[in-house]
């Protein structure tokens, strides 16, 4: 093998790729050697220089953040000028350092309390001038992080992160020497967005959590890991908790693992939006309408009531006049559960999960073939169409910014309204709203010579449509079409990340995709990768198959055949496309019950509504936009009634018995359902 | 003092001017150079010549022009460093407003050499008066056609620019002077990649100090081996000597490498006011200071090596038998503390350490550990930093212990009130 | 005020045209602002970041690093007083006190008619010219006291 060197730390050799810095190396043989300044997310600077390892050949120590591996390299991290240099770097940091640890939110997860304890000097220069310490004013920078920058060591992870991944900021490094000061220009907030991630990158407690600040400290929280549960990403996050309630939400790391940026970071909606739960509006309780509104009722009365009102309409109406409406925002196992109470139980076909508009078994065959996270890194260049990606999956988009930007993958960006990404494009257009099948369509018409486009055509129903019209409809210039095309038949894979909402986008990628594929036979399959605002959407479409789709629910309705409707964690008034339309079907429906963690514009709708548990409080599963199963696990334990529990319970009251214990056995027996087609 | 190789026609007020430079035979080496030697045996002629850097280092030019590679595609660069910084050094400013013309020369072949179109003078913001001039030659040199396109019909495009700073010592770094064109903080880079391979906008550039370069002209008038015959032979030629502090006539005295020390002192006129020589920082206070056991050192790279200091600047800082060292370094370490980058921890706290415990010396308020703690510091801070600054920055603090340990701890019991500054 | 404005903003229009890398414009628009008006504001620095196209804070922390950029408030005579160790030898302590009980200043103020400004810099590379002060952009050699209070009453006028 050519792209691997030999070397020796300490006495030991390992073998390693050659772009590996000695730093990583070392870890690789379990040596910890200190650092503050490296994180393995972001390119090394060699500034704090704790990491100082002395090399044979070399007269200088090394910082071996810095050092890449070569062959027959002798490295010795451990010996007397080593540990004694390290032991000065550390002495340098504390030096001005406030020492202010028993009122630090760092405390307990602190690289500078950790190394100087470990590598540090018992004795030191440090109570020398204690009095004259070098401090700055308080400053304020955002909503959500605390600068200190009396404690801060100047290692500029907090700056790097937004030049390596984030962007443009406001936040930056001012002044020079002992007097460096990392602030923002003139008080301006910094960047919300992904702001969270610099108080877990900074080493110190320089920048904290202005939410869990002084709400605990690090050793007296329990945490769990789970998934964040507010967009398609499915990052794994970590719950703390203390006393059943959650304190903050990190990512599953600490500074010393790289799982990859995709489990590194968050985003701020994902690290501090978990703060809903707290409301005082939360729905605590079942409540019925009655005369004056809704009024508490209890957990048992309102599952006879449901049960009771199912078997009427059943009873009057046949099964179809019966009906559910699940969220992509529930666990697979919930959804599951769901479609089994009202296809296999009641034998109703009217069940689906929210906004889905056609047929899911040929959407399900293209997802099955798209790309998982793990597949970018391999992926040539990227096409991003029209998905507002940083918002709609911040954290991704995160990850491709730092492979555009900063790794140099190719970026081909069409959007019809600046998104924030831009800057990494090599290719950025717009085009109108509402046009992307257009779009492709014209990517193809450039990609192909006549004979072809004919037969594409006539399957697709776009005979008429020639490039001129995609131009006049997308107002992208024949030009630009032909630039993008020739671009995507470059000799390298695609993945083309779209709206996974948008079918009728999916189709017609699926169709530019495999013409691509045939064209460039010889080389890795372009994917797609699709985009979805809710956690499970994927789950969702795997789980409901065959179904009728909302359509046919909501034409049953509008003329008056469905009696009943349970609405699992979905508000369609505010989520459906068709305000109007979706009020009078909800009008029409005799008899709603809606389960949800807050009242929503669709809950005056419905005759009983049920609390519902946020997905902390939930054990279960998500299929991520990936196409990843992810495990959830309770961060806090809520004492409503699980939404699992209930639709058991509602199975159990019609006389159906679903027999499940645990969380397990029903995902143990959902999981089939799950498998990509091919695939075992 | 016939042998003045750069400061030959500086005390004439019209030199400035590109009639009275060509009239004393400028431009000549140009014309010269373009037409009769290809680049690579200039480079072949600089390096013959025994040339080295002048700003501190003393690595040899024409091996630095070497480097650069060529059959690539980038352009090529060449930055010209005049952030004359280091404490009580001027001579680069005495060249450029004195004789900018010789620079430009000299730049003009050197970048023929390497076969950069364009380059940059690096000025510190402080010299506006210097930029002025500069500026001002610059046009002159173009519209008699020494820059711009096909230079005098041989072939060859070339153009100057006049980058001004705006106050940082460390600017003079090459690295750290290269971010600061690009507009950015000045701070050093990390290398490898060196400027020769990936520079200014990450194209192989030269970076050299004005000395070095007003040496070219001279080299390709005579030739590389009267050079080499000019001062030692691992130093050669002459070297500028910018001579402050307690003399008669502080000034710039250009000799021969290797010339003593003590015949430069006589130059400059003697001790003031008929003191002794107490100390004396050979090439500014980043080479670590000596005394008056000292005077007959050849003032030559490796001269001053072999004794434990360096010719660095050539910025020669006399201090008389009454000057306190202790002040004296603790002004210093004040300028290493404040011009830091802060990039580096040793370097930043470092040296904010070390003017605490010089401020507390200073206010009398020093322990008998102190001395040892300023050595510790400086221990901690030496060959960790990132770049030559925080080295610099001992440089003072370990040699004035290493000789003057004594007054130190005379200073610290007190028993030093009789010395002044 | 408004047509000052149009005028400046081409000017730095045209000093961004001369580099094929906008950043490296910085520099030389900040010392046109500092050279028109004395001192740089934060509007200036806004307008520089929006001509070079990155955010302002680039520019303020770039601007920030270097020790000749003004932001505070301006004066008609800036006196920059070397204080390094070849002008400290001959004098230039005195000069600096002389400086301050002259003015009524500190190091580091101005006077309230905002005519003079009193900085100690780093060495001016004109040891032997010691002591020397800079003002504006002009140095002043070999200064005395005597010297120092012709000047100021001069510029005083």
């Amino acid at each position: 093998m050519e792209n691997v060197v030999t070397l020796t730390i300490d006495g030991r050799e390992i073998t390693v790729p050659n772009e590996t810095m000695v730093i990583e190396a070392a870890k690789k043989l379990g040596i910890e050697i200190p650092y503050f300044c490296y994180h393995p997310l972001l390119k090394s600077v060699g500034c704090c220089r704790a990491c100082l390892v002395e090399v044979e050949g070399m007269p200088k120590l090394q910082t071996s953040c810095t050092l890449p591996v070569r062959n027959g390299m002798v490295v010795k991290t451990n010996t007397p000028l080593v540990q004694k240099r390290r032991k000065g770097v550390i002495a340098f940091l504390l030096a001005n350092h406030p020492l202010d640890c028993p009122v630090c939110d760092q405390g307990g997860e602190c690289d500078l309390q950790n190394f100087s304890h470990r590598y540090g000097s018992a004795v030191s220069g440090l109570k020398e001038f204690k009095d004259q310490k070098r401090t700055f004013q308080k400053y304020y920078i955002g909503p959500f992080v605390e600068r200190e920058m009396n404690r801060c060591i100047l290692c500029k992870r907090c700056i790097r992160f937004y030049d390596e991944y984030a962007g443009e900021t406001t936040l930056g490094e001012f002044e020079r020497a002992a007097d460096t000061e990392i602030r923002t220009f003139y008080q301006t907030e910094f960047n919300p967005g992904f702001s969270g991630n610099t108080i877990f990158l900074c080493p110190v407690g320089a920048l904290t959590d202005k939410v869990y600040r002084f709400k605990a400290r690090v050793w007296d929280m329990e945490s769990v890991t789970s998934v964040c549960p507010l967009c398609g990403t499915g990052c794994s996050i970590r719950i703390w908790t203390r006393n059943n309630r959650i304190m903050r939400i990190t990512p599953d790391m600490n500074n010393n693992s790289n799982k990859g940026v995709l489990n590194n970071f968050l985003c701020d909606r994902g690290q501090f939006g978990f703060q809903y739960i707290f409301s005082n509006e939360r729905i605590r309780t079942p409540l019925i309408k009655d005369k004056n509104g809704f009024v508490p009722i209890s957990y048992e009365k309102a599952i006879d009531i449901i049960v009771s009102r199912l078997k009427k309409s059943i009873a009057e109406s046949g099964v179809d006049s019966v009906g559910g409406i699940v969220s992509a925002s529930c666990t697979c196992e919930e959804i599951y559960l769901f479609q089994k109470l009202f296809k296999e139980y009641i034998g109703s076909a009217n069940v689906d999960f929210q906004s889905r508009i056609s047929d899911s078994k040929q959407v399900n065959a293209i997802l099955d073939e798209s790309a998982e996270y793990s597949d970018l890194p391999g992926s040539g260049g990227f096409f991003v169409l029209g998905t507002n990606i940083l918002h709609r999956q911040p954290v991704l988009g995160l990850y491709l910014r730092n492979l555009t930007k900063i790794k140099g993958y190719t970026l081909l960006l069409a959007e019809p309204y600046k998104t924030g990404m831009e800057d990494c494009a090599t290719l950025s257009i717009s085009y109108t709203p509402g046009t992307e099948a257009y779009l492709i369509y014209g990517l193809i018409l450039c990609m192909l010579n006549p004979e072809n486009i004919e037969e594409i055509s006539h399957r697709e129903g776009f005979e008429k449509i020639t490039i001129e019209t995609v131009e006049q409809a997308t107002g992208v210039s024949k030009e630009i079409l032909q630039k993008i095309s020739s671009a995507l038949l470059d000799k390298k894979s695609w993945t083309i990340i779209i709206d996974g909402e948008k079918e009728s986008v999916l189709f017609s990628v699926h169709n530019l995709i495999m013409i691509l594929n045939n064209m460039k036979k010889d080389i890795t399959k372009s994917k797609i990768l699709p985009v979805f605002s809710r956690p499970n959407h994927r789950g969702a479409m795997k789980i409901i198959q065959k179904s009728f789709n909302v359509r046919k629910i909501i034409d049953a309705s509008l003329s008056g055949k469905l009696k009943f409707l349970y609405l699992l964690e979905v508000d369609p008034v505010s989520e459906f496309l068709d305000r109007k339309e979706i009020e009078s079907v909800l009008k029409n429906v005799e008899f709603i019950v809606a389960q949800d963690v807050f009242l929503t514009e669709t809950s005056q709708y419905a005759s009983i509504i049920l609390p519902g548990k946020p997905s902390y409080a939930k054990q279960g599963s998500f299929v991520c936009s990936g196409g990843i199963v992810r495990d959830l696990q309770e961060g806090i334990k809520e004492n409503m009634e699980s939404e699992w529990k209930t639709i058991i319970r509602i199975a159990e009251g019609l006389g159906y018995q679903m027999k499940y214990d645990t969380i397990d056995e029903i995902k143990n027996e959902m999981l089939p359902l799950l498998q990509k087609k091919g695939k075992e | 003092m016939d042998e003045k190789i750069i400061l030959k026609y500086t005390d004439i007020p019209e030199q400035k001017n590109i009639d009275t430079y060509i009239k004393n035979g400028g431009y000549k080496a140009l014309q010269r150079a373009l037409s009769e030697y290809k680049p690579d045996e200039i480079i072949h002629l600089v390096d013959k010549s025994g040339l080295r850097g002048r700003g501190g280092a003393g690595f040899p030019t024409g091996k630095k022009w070497s480097f650069i590679p060529q059959n690539i595609p980038l352009p090529k660069y060449l930055v010209c460093n005049t952030d004359e910084g280091e404490p009580g050094t001027f001579k680069d400013r005495e060249i450029i407003e004195g004789d900018p013309h010789l620079v430009i020369e000299g730049i003009a072949i050197s970048s023929y050499a390497i076969g950069a179109h364009k380059a940059y003078i690096y000025i510190r913001g402080e010299f506006a008066k210097g930029a002025e001039i500069l500026t001002r030659a610059i046009n002159q040199a173009k519209e008699k056609g020494f820059i711009g396109e096909n230079i005098l019909g041989l072939g060859f495009d070339f153009d100057i620019d006049v980058y001004r700073g705006a106050g940082a010592y460390i600017c003079g770094e090459e690295t750290a002077l290269l971010d600061s064109i690009e507009g950015k903080r000045a701070m050093p880079r990390l290398k490898p990649p060196h400027p020769v391979a990936k520079g200014l906008y990450s194209s192989p550039t030269v970076i050299n100090n004005v000395e070095t370069l007003a040496n070219v002209p001279r080299i390709i008038e005579n030739s590389a081996e009267w050079f080499a015959g000019i001062g030692t032979p691992h130093s050669t030629g002459t070297k500028i000597f910018c001579i402050s502090g307690d003399v008669n006539n502080p000034g710039v005295y250009e000799v021969p490498m290797g010339t003593p020390l003590k015949e430069l002192l006589e130059m400059a006129g003697g001790i003031k006011d008929g003191k002794k020589l107490k100390a004396f920082f050979p090439g500014g206070p980043s080479t670590p200071i000596l005394t008056s056991a000292h005077l007959n050192v050849g003032m030559d790279f490796e001269s001053l090596k072999k004794i434990g200091s360096m010719l660095g600047s050539g910025a020669i800082i006399v201090l008389d038998e009454d000057r306190s060292i202790i002040k004296t370094v603790a002004r210093l370490t004040e300028f290493y503390r404040n011009e830091s980058c802060g990039k580096c921890s040793p370097c930043r706290e470092g040296t904010d350490w070390l003017l605490k415990v010089y401020q507390r010396i200073i206010d009398n308020k020093g322990k008998k550990e102190d001395i040892d703690l300023l050595l510790n510091i400086c221990e901690d801070i030496y060959g960790t930093t990132f770049c030559p600054l925080g080295d610099a920055a001992t440089m003072p603090v370990i040699s004035s212990i290493k000789y003057f340990r004594k007054e130190y701890e005379e200073y610290i019991n007190g028993k030093c009130s009789n010395i002044n500054n | 005020m408004e047509n000052i404005n149009i005028l400046v903003e081409k000017e730095l229009r045209d000093i961004l045209k001369k580099y094929d890398y906008p950043r490296s414009a910085i520099l030389p628009m900040l010392h046109f602002i500092q050279k028109k008006y004395g001192s740089i504001s934060k509007k200036d620095v806004e307008i520089i970041a929006d001509l070079i196209g990155i955010n302002p804070t680039e520019i303020e922390s770039v601007l920030s690093f270097y020790s000749m950029f003004n932001t505070g408030s301006s004066a008609k005579y800036i006196i920059y007083a070397c204080s390094n160790i070849s002008c400290e030898f001959k004098g230039a302590g005195e000069i600096i006190t002389f400086l301050e009980n002259r003015l009524h200043i500190k190091v580091g103020q101005t006077t309230g008619d905002g005519k003079f400004a009193l900085r100690t810099v780093e060495c001016l590379a004109a040891c032997s010219h010691s002591p020397v002060i800079q003002i504006n952009d002009i140095y002043y050699e070999h200064m005395t006291i005597e010297k120092m209070e012709k000047i100021i009453s001069e510029m005083e006028k």
